[in-house]
């Protein structure tokens, strides 16, 4: 029987008396979580009201911090400088940090009232950011209307414990680009693939048929979901001393012992190098990596291609644009990450940014005209959303050392499976102690 | 036991060329890597090269990304880089005048003077490196907070001085120990001021040392980025390297600019070394050492 | 420091400078005990108010559902802070929604930050512990999100008013300032003991650590009452009393004797402790909480210093890898550095301007690209280092793969190619420092070149070099980003150093009070490295007495 209890609401108001000195000062203008909470219903002001219309106000300028480069940064602003343009309510000012810092520098910064009123960022800190203090929940902003624009998976992606902490902008995987000089057809399945590569290859002369980095986690989930593994299982518990992740392992180890398709000790920048230089055959590798790729060089894109007649799926990660907890400006912020991630927006960042972006109608007609476009928009279809927990913080290291160890080491993969699920239930247990 | 073909003075023409040659060898080894830098400097294009040329292909040099890293500015088309390298500049200069101040007088009292705290304090100095950063920064954040100083240069300046005062006290204590005590006693005689020994004799003996300790100083807060991108919100009041290190982007780095705004940074370092050097060739021009 | 009692028996001016000395001592650390316990009462009564307004939030939940609709837009027109709690309703994303919004409009403005934490983290506890529940309640949840004034007329009032908010209440509980645990009166009282009783004993035995000691512990008691707690804190006091009281009165002596020696270090001094020592302090405090807040002593260090056998390593591999990081780049950056600026100390080389510029360039690019290219040149297959090798028909080596010695190897030599340089400025502004005469001396002398080297140059170049080399070894100690950036800790973290684990604890574990404490052990091997090394500096300095 479902209890009728309906809501049930309760309300405190806190007196804080002058207890000590230090608590009496503590909340400066900055700090006071938005001050109008008090003033929020009038006594006596009639619940359905619809809000007075208010005189025109002043522009109100709201900070919003990036760490996108090159085109992404260029579409970003050209989207702002519109919007500025367009009304006189919000003024967006835009500000390019670093990438690297990024997640402390707001996880300082915003819990203590400083920092940026919006920002945007991929959607994995989200669990953390909850738990610091750093995000406004945007559930009682945003109608359920207003989200219906955007892929669905792309708004999942951003509620944490059944509360909406941002606005979906853009979606990034992994698919497979190949060097069409090398090999003119990506075959549909990694069986077909292996051998068309293994036939251009020369690993003794640094032709790879297969480049990754094959020792992330990140990379490695495709093989991971290919064998019907994953990460975290219903209870949310790390899921790696599972016979799937044994054999998506033994899998990933075969690429480097068997085909020779893998070379070692790959980065991000020796891929690209290695594939703008010819000496990688097919790459492993996200959107960012089209505006990486040499000119002229001729490449194709194409979802990862089956592995037993599976389709291996790829982490999938939404960047989305979020609205600081501390803001005194929070209002505006919304109305800004609206128009941010709403159908103009989206049109100008896949057009001139190249993003895969998230708002579903923007994403069809961009790729409709762009087959890449098309290719991402496949591949995020079966990729599975990255988890947004803070645990998920603690099992990327373990399960990295793991992967390295079993596929270019001598470990055991069972053995290291366990250690690394032990290593993370650990982890998880002590955390916040 | 003694050659006389091999006196400090004189030496063979053998002993010139072997000596060159291995500082060449020694030198092209250390600058092997930072000539890769370069070549991706002057490369077209954002991507890594994989060659282990380290020559740039002169047919498509090209000072794009320089021109590039120079020209960035914010959306609102103010100057970005003029106002970094302004800051950076403005930090650093104060940074090593405040910090050489703060050494030198130290340092001096260190030297010559006895007063009980005086061993205690050399070792605070010491004790304060021992501080792992981690647990610091949110500590020295909040105390930024409370001063007011976020945001502001003057935060960055001290900081950055009093993270450089303990090597350079140390260093320069231990350099005005070597400076005989004669020189002072001669000068007390003649009814000098404490003050006036240490400005008129002890710092134009010691050069050598105060030129290290600035160049020290200064690199301290030339290259510092944490703190830097840590307690200045705007880009506008960002130091160069928090603007070097935007270019690393989350899943891509912008490799050409990377390599071009890491070695426009570099630069002013170098001159200001290679003007600081003349001081280090110097030597004493005071006589013996007190044994 | 010669701050003998001559005046024994007699109440001078030692004395009382001695007695002032332990109670200033005693006021410090019996501040901080007063201030833990005065931290710990107020949690305690936080929570419980906490508490109180929940369970009468429930009560007047269940009152309010018997009332009725009328009775829910009566309590939302004067609802100054109000929280929701709702069936856990959620759309096809799995936000809660519509009736189920839930609004949590509790943090008043005057409320503190802390505060408004603590409730919320309270409501989260509330969360979990209805989800466990069994019954229906467990669709409830308590939640938060902050409303302005617009989105709360647009939004909320009009979904109550729709009937989709059923009910909602006003709870009024007075958040009242707790006792203090003990007044500044008392702890006043307890300063002023310990400085009169410092004043007997010393008057009575001239012992001034007995009488700091004996006054600091007293003064303690008083303060806190007779608890273990303050027991274990009297006998800190009286150590730190005991320890300290004597310097810290000579101190004082030298404030009044000579103050303008003390005008050239105050600058200094008064920097270092306001941005270095009162920081450190602080983090010094987490050591002894978990992250939530809760005091938990010296679990943290246990926990570090015992760790589990299933650990792939352990603290002590750690620092065993740390002081052989440590050893090996000092020996490397010291020699080198040295070699090569007496080479370039040379009167009749050529080119030395050249060579000393382009030899500190590794110290001055910024070295996050020059790690990345070290990374990339250690690369097996394709790196400048294979290649290098290859040259000399030596086969390649797998430098990141799974091999400890390898990847330490490579660290090592990125880091020593960083750190060459600034070994090699010191030196040479240290050089500066040696008269030619003195080797002209020694030539006539007929001592050997290495006679003269090791007569000459090394003694004389001690001053210099050995602070710099104490504190490259404490930099090597913390340098982390190297390794970070090269082998990444790999294989399986064992290239790690000490920092990096304290490092890892508190960005990725989330776990600020271990990696506090894990900062602080760092600090004490540092310290007792330090003080080892206090030796050799007192000779160095001897060398010019």
């Amino acid at each position: 029987m479902k209890i009728r209890l309906g809501a049930i609401a309760l309300a405190a108001a806190l007196a804080l008396g002058a207890c000590d000195k230090k608590e009496a000062e503590a909340p400066k203008p900055a700090e006071a979580p938005s001050a109008s909470v008090a003033k929020g219903a009038e006594p006596g002001k009639p619940a359905a009201e619809a809000p007075k219309p208010e005189a025109p106000r002043e522009t109100v300028e709201v900070v919003l911090w990036h760490a996108y480069r090159a085109g992404e940064k260029d579409a970003l602003e050209q989207v702002v400088a519109d919007y500025n343009a367009a009304q006189q309510e919000v003024a967006v000012r835009l500000q390019a940090v670093p990438y690297d810092p990024f997640v402390d520098k707001v996880r300082i910064t915003v819990p203590r009232g400083q920092g940026p009123d919006l920002f945007i960022f991929a959607h994995n800190m989200i669990g953390s950011w909850v738990e610091e203090g750093v995000l406004e929940p945007l559930s009682g902003h945003v109608s359920p209307e207003t989200l219906e624009q955007f892929t669905p998976q792309s708004v999942k992606a951003l509620v944490y414990q059944q509360n909406l902490y941002g606005l979906p902008l853009a979606f990034k995987s992994l698919a497979l680009f190949w060097n069409k000089a090398l090999m003119p057809e990506a075959p549909a399945t990694m069986e077909a693939l292996l051998e068309a590569v293994t036939k251009v290859q020369k690993p003794d002369d640094g032709l790879h048929g297969l480049v990754y980095d094959a020792g992330l986690l990140y990379n490695h989930a495709v093989w991971i979901h290919a064998f019907g593994g994953r990460v975290f299982d219903e209870q949310h518990q790390p899921a790696f001393a599972t016979p799937e992740q044994e054999k998506a392992l033994a899998f990933a180890k075969g690429l480097y012992t068997q085909h020779e398709v893998l070379p070692k000790g790959m980065n991000g920048f020796m891929v690209t190098s290695l594939f703008n230089d010819g000496k990688a055959v097919a790459v492993l590798n996200g959107p960012w990596f089209r505006a990486e790729i040499k000119a002229g060089l001729d490449y194709g894109v194409a979802t990862i291609p089956t592995v037993e007649g599976r389709a291996p799926a790829p982490l999938l990660g939404i960047e989305a644009v979020f609205v600081s907890k501390t803001s005194a400006k929070k209002e505006a912020a919304v109305k800004a990450a609206l128009h941010l991630a709403g159908a103009a927006s989206a049109k100008v960042r896949l057009e001139v940014g190249k993003q895969p972006v998230a708002h579903a109608e923007a994403l069809a007609a961009g790729a409709a005209a762009d087959p890449v476009m098309e290719v991402f928009r496949k591949q995020a279809e079966v990729a599975v959303i990255m988890d947004a927990s803070p645990e998920m913080q603690l099992v990327w290291s373990a399960a990295d050392m793991a992967i390295n160890g079993v596929i270019f080491g001598d470990k055991d993969a069972k053995d290291a499976l366990a250690r690394a699920q032990a290593k993370m239930v650990e982890d998880i247990g002590k955390r916040g102690r | 036991m003694t050659d006389p073909g091999h006196s400090t003075v004189g030496r063979s023409r053998w002993g010139v060329w072997a000596t060159h040659g291995f500082l060449v060898a020694v030198t092209l080894a250390t600058l092997y890597p930072l000539m890769l830098v370069a070549k991706i400097a002057l490369s077209p294009g954002q991507s890594f090269s994989a060659s282990l040329n380290p020559l740039p292909d002169l047919a498509t040099a090209t000072l794009d990304n320089f021109r590039a890293v120079v020209s960035e500015s914010t959306p609102e088309g103010e100057w970005l880089f003029g106002r970094q390298l302004l800051n950076s500049v403005v930090i650093s200069l104060a940074t090593t005048v405040l910090g050489i101040f703060l050494a030198t007088t130290a340092a001096y009292a260190f030297s010559r003077f006895r007063f009980p705290g005086r061993r205690a304090g050399l070792m605070a100095f010491l004790v304060s490196q021992m501080f792992p950063g981690v647990m610091m920064m949110i500590p020295l954040y909040l105390l930024m907070q409370h001063l007011g100083l976020l945001n502001r240069p003057l935060g960055l300046i001290v900081v950055y001085a009093t993270t450089a005062i303990p090597f350079c006290v140390w260093m320069l204590k231990g350099y005005f120990d070597t400076i005989p005590k004669d020189l002072e006693e001669s000068a007390i005689m003649d009814g000098a001021s404490q003050f006036t020994i240490f400005w008129r004799i002890i710092l134009p003996l010691s050069m050598p040392a105060v030129a290290v300790t600035a160049l020290f100083s200064f690199m301290t807060a030339w290259n510092e980025f944490i703190l830097a991108f840590t307690f200045m919100d705007d880009p506008r009041a960002f130091t160069l390297p928090v603007a070097v290190n935007a270019y690393v982007g989350e899943k891509s780095i912008e490799w050409g600019k990377f390599a071009a705004a890491s070695m426009l940074v570099s630069l002013p370092v170098m001159a200001l070394f290679f003007m600081l050097q003349k001081n280090l060739v110097g030597g004493l021009t005071a006589g013996g050492v007190k044994g | 420091m010669t701050q003998s009692v001559e005046s024994r028996r007699r109440l001078g001016a030692p004395q009382v400078r001695a007695a002032v000395a332990a109670a200033l001592i005693f006021a410090v650390v019996g501040g901080c005990a007063v201030g833990v316990v005065r931290y710990v009462a107020e949690r305690e009564h936080r929570a419980a108010l906490l508490t109180e307004i929940a369970t009468s939030a429930e009560a007047a939940a269940q009152r309010l559902a018997a009332q009725g609709p009328e009775a829910v837009a009566a309590a939302l027109a004067d609802a100054a802070a109000v929280s929701v709690v709702t069936p856990g309703k959620t759309d096809a994303f799995g936000i809660s929604r519509g009736a189920e919004v839930a609004v949590d409009l509790t943090r008043d403005p005057r409320m503190a930050p802390a505060d408004a934490e603590a409730h919320r983290r309270a409501l989260l506890a509330r969360n979990a512990e209805l989800a466990s529940a069994p019954d229906a309640a467990a669709q409830r949840r308590f939640e938060q999100v902050e409303v302005p004034d617009a989105l709360f007329a647009s939004a909320v009032a009009p979904a109550v008013a729709d009937g989709r908010y059923l009910g909602m209440v006003r709870v009024v509980v007075e958040l009242r300032p707790g006792e203090p645990a003990i007044s500044m009166a008392r702890f006043g009282a307890a300063v002023a003991l310990a400085l009169l009783l410092a004043l007997a004993l010393l008057f009575a035995t001239g012992n001034v650590r007995l009488a700091g000691a004996a006054g600091g512990a007293a003064g303690t008691l008083v303060a806190l009452g007779l608890t273990a707690f303050a027991g274990w804190t009297a006998l800190a006091a009286a150590g730190a009393a005991a320890l300290a009281t004597r310097p810290l009165a000579g101190l004082l002596h030298g404030l009044r004797t000579q103050p303008g020696t003390y005008l050239y270090v105050a600058p200094a001094i008064l920097s270092m402790v306001v941005l270095v020592f009162i920081p450190f302090a602080m983090g010094v405090g987490l050591s002894f909480f978990d992250s939530r807040g809760e005091p938990v002593g010296l679990a943290n260090f246990i926990e570090i210093l015992s760790p589990p056998a299933t650990a792939d390593t352990t603290f002590y591999w750690t620092f065993g890898v740390t002081v052989l990081w440590t050893v090996t780049n000092v020996v490397l950056h010291v020699s080198i550095g040295l070699g090569l600026a007496l080479l370039l100390n040379r009167p009749d080389l050529r080119f030395k301007g050249v060579y000393r510029v382009l030899l500190i360039v590794p110290w001055a690019v910024p070295n996050y690209i020059t790690a990345l290219i070290w990374k990339w040149m250690f690369n097996t297959q394709y790196g400048a280092v294979n290649a290098f090798l290859a040259l000399f028909g030596l086969d390649g080596v797998d430098w990141l793969g799974q091999s400890f010695a390898t990847n330490f190897a490579a660290n090592l030599i990125t880091n020593t190619w960083l750190g060459f340089p600034f070994m090699m400025v010191v030196a040479l502004g240290a050089l500066q420092s040696i008269p030619k005469d003195l080797y002209e001396a020694a030539h006539i002398d007929g001592a050997s070149r290495l006679q003269a080297f090791r007569h000459v140059t090394l003694p004389l170049l001690k001053p210099a070099l050995v602070p710099a080399i104490i504190l490259g070894s404490v930099w090597t100690f913390n340098m982390f980003n190297v390794i970070y950036l090269v082998s990444g800790g790999g294989p399986d973290n064992q290239t790690n150093i000490l920092i990096t684990e304290a490092y890892h604890a508190f960005k990725v574990l989330g776990r600020s009070g271990f990696a506090a404490a894990y900062s602080l052990l760092i600090f004490f091997i540092l310290l007792a490295y330090g003080w080892m090394t206090n030796r050799v500096t007192k000779a160095t300095e001897g060398a010019y007495e």
